[in-house]
């Protein structure tokens, strides 16, 4: 191997008014290397990534971390268009936005502190605190999950009963969903083959599986724009309806007069993120494309269409009356309701709108 | 690996290893012609396997990933060098204290099969995302590092020593300047094989997020159905792990001399103890260690004040593995599960241990095959599997062969090369004898030869048995949702931590059990051999 290379690595742009990392020292620190002496300290900070920067002294500007459940990209347009245009930092929020990945679960590193606030899915994150994790949710970024079962046009499956017989593709993030879903529809377990996938939906292109289930605004443009047309429905129309993309916070937290004002500032940027990205999704595609996720390759076209079909998902008439992200009772209880179909027991107590109301006190972000 | 097997013969001429070379270039050009053929017929339009060209103008377009590798070589080079650090620290101290040589060779065997999958997330909590990657790099090197090392310098020539001594040097002096130095040649093979395995540990941390590097990248290529893109990370990064091994031996070499024979990846084989007291003691020697690991686990866990959410102590695992409530429940989910993967590893290990095995005989009968080969065998240890999965699935299927395939490959090249080297240990002497028998180079392989690739054998199983387990768990992973693989995924996503530390601890006791075993066979067949 050459010698490593001690270069700290940037991406362009996604430093300047965006998210500004740990600090040098405070990464070490919690790193515990600063045994390794200081020649070889400043050479390991470059490890701290591109969405991190030797910051500037800002002495007003807490420094907090938002944890994502996957790569940055407009399923977080919000919190990009938020660090890209200062709205945390009005707030007095230096947040580093954490990406996540597919094997990243971000209730624990909420949990351990690394991480003001968390964005997780749904069942993921009401399964970890029936498992014990002192978290509450806040909010909910999806409405309607996005959550769907994806098929080629050319064999469509346009309902649950259709799926009898055929050959499903479901990833382990999506298993506890999928024996829900199959539990509402009163289909067998036994009645629909499974295949274990990872994230690609390269199997359902060459014919291994007949269905995937994906979301609703990634693989079907996905697929599309790589000449496979597909039909998809969402899951939440067919006897499952949950939110999905939950911000998350440690319980005690809220009791915390400090935290919970930082808290209450971050969930400001992301409202006014959302808002801001849904006026102007071609600028939220971009963001994505060019700045956060620069080197994830990633379409413009179809982050762009994937930013306008989350619209439909992310906002409704309850948004529209109380603010992005609220909770309703009904949207609550149906939400609970579905958690305990697939064996997950959702306490009405794990979700507040408290901090919602706090951020819309002053009347609701549009 | 060709440059092992070259030197492994320094009598050979260079005229002979120009030719070698033209037979490796020759060697790859027909991979390259099959593949072209393969992608435009058998998985045309199936979104799979691009063309050669297609992944070559995708990797122009992407600028070869530049951004992405040197985050990527950031974090593997310093789980390099903390690794191999330890591991050489470690080996140090093993020679200075013999009594910690066999718990810290239990150790690295541990560290080498406990599934990075598993482990990632848990590291990250401690570490943060930047350390994690590197630990896991580092993880990804510890053991085939510390394992070299400790063989190497158990291996200096007792006549160095006897100069050392004479010239007043006690232990400590003897251990920096003569044995480090003679130790180098000798562990050249695995310290090199450990810059591609720091690759790709480092490109398996990635999955746990991050905005660069060519693990983000390749998953973020995956997602979006970009199968050019896939492959051309997938190709940088094995051309890089490979120009990273070279690298690091050449640099060995130039410090430290030619290289020895490669079979440094041995463990050193210690012949049985003869009394019964020392049996009993040796015997106990792993639930010793075993019972170290516990205490520094429980102790940890105190210190660190972590939520015990996720952060499960030792007693919290007994409870839900043996007293608890639930505990027959939880034990059979764990077992079943067991079950399937030692299934899976067992089959992967004896048929990638037979292909090594094959393969080191051809190789030994036809020579020039050998060099043809050797820089596509070379190129296998350093493809990064989890991009290679979407093509395994497709053409093996999502079944045990599948799994089966995953396993051998981790399997098969160590033992390839350990069994060569074996091969090639006979001693000159035994060699002549053969001649002059007249015996055939077939007649030579048996009767001679052979003999002497035993305890490279069971260097081999040492290094193959773990790597088939973590592969197999890693194959469940990604491709059969079975096993203990799936197990893992399924608690992590479901922040069920009882069960992801127990399969930890099950993974590592049975993982332990074996190398204990193979451990006692290899020094029954050193004590045949003695005699």
């Amino acid at each position: 191997m050459p010698a490593p290379s001690l270069s700290r690595s940037h991406v362009e742009g996604s430093t300047g008014d965006g998210p500004t990392g740990f600090s040098r020292r405070s990464f070490l620190k919690r790193a515990g290397v600063v045994a390794l002496g200081a020649s070889s300290a400043s050479a390991l900070s470059g490890l701290v990534g591109p969405l991190a920067s030797a910051s500037s002294p800002r002495a007003a500007l807490a420094k907090v971390g938002l944890q994502l459940d996957y790569l940055p990209n407009v399923q977080f347009a919000g919190s990009l268009m938020a660090a890209s245009r200062g709205y945390y930092k009005a707030g007095g929020l230096d947040v580093t936005i954490l990406p996540g990945g597919p094997n990243l679960s971000p209730e624990p590193v909420v949990v351990s502190g690394r991480a003001l606030v968390g964005v997780t899915h749904t069942a993921e994150g009401l399964q970890a605190i029936a498992n014990g994790a002192p978290l509450t949710v806040i909010g909910a970024t999806f409405q309607k999950s996005p959550t769907c079962i994806v098929s080629r046009a050319s064999h469509p499956i346009r309902n649950p009963k259709e799926m009898i017989g055929k050959t499903i593709g479901v990833s382990d993030t999506n298993l506890p969903i999928w024996n829900a879903f199959l539990k509402v529809n009163k289909i067998p377990a036994s009645a629909v083959k499974v295949n274990t996938v990872q994230f690609s939906p390269q199997p359902l292109a060459s014919g291994q599986i007949d269905g995937l289930v994906g979301f609703y605004t990634n693989e079907p443009i996905i697929l599309d724009l790589q000449g496979v047309k597909t039909y998809a429905f969402l899951l939440n129309d067919f006897g499952y309806p949950i939110v999905d993309d939950i911000y998350i916070v440690r319980t005690a937290d809220l009791k915390d007069p400090t935290l919970r004002g930082q808290i209450v500032a971050l969930m400001t940027g992301e409202a006014k993120g959302w808002r801001a990205a849904f006026a102007d999704p071609s600028e939220a595609a971009h963001l994505a494309v060019d700045v956060y996720g620069k080197k994830l390759g990633l379409s413009l076209q179809q982050q762009y269409l994937d930013m306008k079909a989350q619209g439909a998902l992310v906002m409704s008439p309850a948004t529209d009356q109380h603010g992005l992200f609220w909770m309703t009772p009904e949207v609550l209880s149906e939400t609970i309701h579905s958690l305990a179909l697939g064996g997950t027991k959702a306490s009405p107590s794990s979700f507040t709108n408290e901090i919602l109301a706090e951020v819309y006190a002053h009347g609701v972000i549009s | 690996m060709a440059g092992l097997l070259a030197t492994a013969r320094p009598a050979r001429q260079v005229a002979s290893r120009v030719a070698g070379q033209w037979r490796g270039a020759v060697g790859v050009a027909v991979v390259l012609v099959l593949w072209e053929l393969l992608a435009l017929t058998l998985f045309a339009g199936r979104h799979v396997l691009p063309t050669p060209g297609a992944v070559v103008s995708a990797m122009v377009r992407d600028q070869f990933y530049f951004g992405d590798l040197s985050t990527t070589l950031s974090e593997a080079g310093w789980g390099f060098v903390i690794g191999n650090g330890a591991a050489v620290a470690l080996a140090g101290l093993a020679l200075v204290v013999p009594a910690v040589a066999r718990p810290l060779e239990r150790m690295g065997a541990l560290t080498y099969c406990v599934p990075t999958v598993a482990v990632g997330p848990l590291l990250l909590i401690f570490l943060g995302s930047g350390m994690a990657k590197v630990m896991i790099a580092a993880l990804s090197v510890f053991f085939v590092s510390l394992v070299a090392c400790m063989t190497g310098l158990a291996d200096t020539p007792a006549g160095l020593l006897e100069v050392a001594h004479a010239f007043g040097g006690g232990r400590l002096s003897q251990l920096f300047r003569v044995r480090l130095r003679a130790a180098i040649p000798r562990a050249a093979g695995g310290l090199a094989l450990s810059a591609p395995a720091a690759i790709l540990g480092a490109i398996i941390g990635e999955y746990l997020g991050g905005t660069q590097g060519l693990g983000v990248a390749m998953v973020s290529a995956e997602q979006n159905l970009q199968v050019p893109r896939t492959w051309a990370i997938g190709v940088v990064a094995t051309l890089v792990s490979g120009a990273a091994y070279g690298a690091v031996r050449l640099l060995l070499r130039l410090v430290a001399g030619p290289a020895g024979t490669g079979t440094a990846l041995a463990t050193a084989a210690r012949p049985r103890p003869r009394t019964p007291a020392r049996r009993l003691a040796r015997a106990l020697s792993p639930l010793t260690t075993l019972a170290g690991l516990v205490v520094v686990w429980a102790l940890a866990l105190k210190l660190s004040g972590l939520s015990p959410y996720f952060a499960k102590s030792p007693a919290a695992i007994w409870s839900f593995l043996v007293t608890g409530p639930g505990a027959a429940a939880n034990r059979a989910v764990a077992l079943s599960a067991l079950d399937t993967t030692l299934r899976d590893a067992l089959v992967g290990w004896l048929v990638g241990s037979a292909a090594g095995v094959g393969g080191a005989v051809v190789i030994d009968q036809l020579p020039s095959l050998g060099s043809a080969v050797m820089p596509i065998v070379m190129t296998l240890r350093s493809v990064p599997l989890i991009a290679m999965t979407p093509l395994i699935t497709l053409v093996f299927g999502q079944g045990l062969v599948g799994v089966v395939v995953i396993a051998a490959v981790i399997t098969f090249v160590p033992t390839l090369v350990l069994v060569t080297s074996g091969l090639e240990s006979a001693p000159p002497q035994a060699l002549e004898l053969a001649r002059a028998y007249n015996l055939s180079r077939l007649g030579t392989l048996v009767r001679v030869r052979s003999r002497y690739a035993v305890p490279s054998l069971f260097a081999a199983a040492k290094v193959a048995v773990p790597g088939s387990i973590l592969g197999a768990v890693l194959a469940e992973w990604l491709i059969t949702g079975d096993g203990i693989g799936h197990l893992m995924a399924a608690a992590l996503i479901t922040s069920d931590f009882s069960t992801l530390w127990a399969t930890v601890v099950v993974v590592s006791v049975v993982a332990l059990a074996f190398y204990e075993v193979i451990g006692a066979l290899e020094a029954a067949s050193a004590d045949r051999l003695a005699r």
